[in-house]
């Protein structure tokens, strides 16, 4: 099996988020072109929840993206493809269907860690597990491999690569990989696009309890403001460090994926030329402008620089958020399309 | 978020490798892809994360050097792993993980055991998991 192959036809886009631009340039490959943040649209990827109780590195989470995998599998079944998911007990079976999968021309997505993926500048890799690359060919005993976060075609050893599918942690990959298996013929883009926009306007405006969508914004605006009773300063500076992290963290395309939703917006304003929606996607790009401000009032509280900004003003800056949202998302729901 | 906006806050975080999509708006108003080399909110949790860990792998450097610890107390905290994850990568139980973190069972240790804790941290050079750089 120590054959050369790369797989010509596949195009290497970069994209804000792996899951959203795997997703594109494999579809690119078998001839469907759709842009990143119509992906993310259509895979009804904005998302927002709040979750005091369960802790990363010891502070609250905060996730502005729904469970990983979940993107790509609303936006492939909205799409009407179909694909096949393997995980494998065994990491040399994992590594040998990767090969017959490329022998055949199967450009194959595999899940896997970013700690030890040698690619990366070091500051990004920690133990996360649901990284998402392409793999596309092999030369010698080595793999070329399209991450759509690098600007181009990544190299990776065999054993490097065997051990990051094998990662340990967290959402463990278990040498996940996964292609497509059937690809639609014709799919109706504006039947899908409704229906998701709908999807996500009530995901975030209609779901019962504190913690999801807008109501988890509030939330966390009220945990915000006791932070400094709560928590001695180092404390709740990581804890607000973190909701920054997670906001800005590399593969949201800024704010917490709210200006890719902008542009899924104003794709969507274009293929319906409809104003309303064209009006939405800039209220969702303000929207985005006001998260951006919080990040930055955040890091001069961290930094301890301004002491016009406590933990109360930023509480509020995130209840506007909200109250936009709220609205944004409720013209949505209302929105005839 | 204008085109003209997206900040280029470099602070080498990317190594030059590469640079990281944003979305912005462009001078028509129609959304497109920028690169960004960094941002100073974002630079700044990101090294505050960073600067934990180097906190942290200093003190087990010391408990090391002080003899309460063992070198692979340091090199879990080196690379950011807990009993459970160095287990999980090594096939050793998380009892016999917490147990090598003690100098006196450390000491112990076959080259069979020290070569599998060596290859958890990718050190090239088994021994050298007996030091600490």
């Amino acid at each position: 099996m120590n054959k050369n192959i790369i797989i010509e036809n596949f195009e290497h886009k970069v994209g804000a988020h792996c899951e959203t631009s795997v997703l594109r340039n494999l579809l690119s490959f078998y001839g469907i072109e759709l842009s990143e943040p119509m992906i993310f649209g259509i895979g009804n990827g904005l998302f927002f929840s709040h979750l005091p109780m369960i802790k990363l590195n010891n502070a609250p989470v905060t996730s502005f993206r729904p469970w990983p995998g979940k993107i790509f599998k609303s936006a492939s079944k909205a799409l009407g493809a179909e694909w096949k998911i393997q995980h494998f007990r065994d990491p040399e079976k994992a590594m040998q269907k990767l090969d017959e999968n490329l022998n055949e021309g199967i450009p194959t997505g595999l899940m896997v860690g970013m700690f030890f993926l040698d690619y990366m500048p070091s500051a990004f890799r920690f133990h996360f597990n649901a990284h998402n690359i392409v793999a596309v060919g092999k030369e010698n005993n080595s793999y070329w491999v399209s991450d759509p976060i690098t600007e181009k075609l990544e190299n990776i050893s065999y054993d490097q690569l065997k051990l990051v599918r094998y990662a340990q942690g967290t959402f463990k990959p278990k040498g996940k990989l996964y292609y497509f298996s059937k690809i639609p013929q014709d799919y109706d883009l504006k039947k899908i696009i409704k229906r998701s926009i709908k999807y996500t306007a009530n995901r975030m405006v209609n779901v019962p309890g504190p913690i999801i969508g807008v109501s988890g914004i509030r939330f966390l605006a009220k945990r915000l403001e006791k932070y400094p009773k709560k928590y001695s300063t180092r404390k709740a500076n990581k804890n607000l460090a973190m909701i920054v992290r997670m906001q800005e963290e590399i593969g949201t395309g800024g704010a917490g994926f709210r200006f890719m939703y902008a542009a899924f917006l104003q794709e969507a304003a274009q293929i319906f030329n409809n104003e309303e929606l064209e009006i939405l996607s800039k209220k969702m790009t303000s929207v985005g402008d006001l998260w951006r401000a919080f990040a930055v009032s955040a890091g001069r509280i961290i930094k301890g620089r301004n002491k016009d900004e406590t933990f109360q003003t930023i509480a509020n800056q995130l209840r506007e958020v909200a109250d936009a949202e709220q609205e944004i998302f409720t013209s949505l729901k209302k929105l005839k399309l | 978020m204008k085109t003209k906006d997206v900040p280029q806050d470099d602070e080498n975080i990317f190594e030059g490798k590469f640079r990281e999509v944003q979305y912005s708006v462009n001078e028509d108003g129609k959304y497109e892809q920028t690169l960004s080399v960094g941002w100073e909110p974002k630079n700044l949790v990101l090294n505050m994360e960073w600067d934990e860990i180097r906190e942290r792998t200093e003190m087990a450097r010391e408990l090391v050097l002080a003899g309460k610890k063992s070198p692979l107390f340091y090199y879990m905290n080196k690379n950011l792993m807990d009993i459970k994850i160095v287990s999980e990568y090594s096939g050793f139980s998380r009892l016999r993980v917490w147990l090598d973190i003690k100098p006196k069972y450390f000491a112990k240790l076959s080259p069979k055991a020290l070569k599998a804790y060596a290859k958890v941290f990718q050190l090239t050079d088994y021994e050298k998991i007996r030091t600490i750089e």
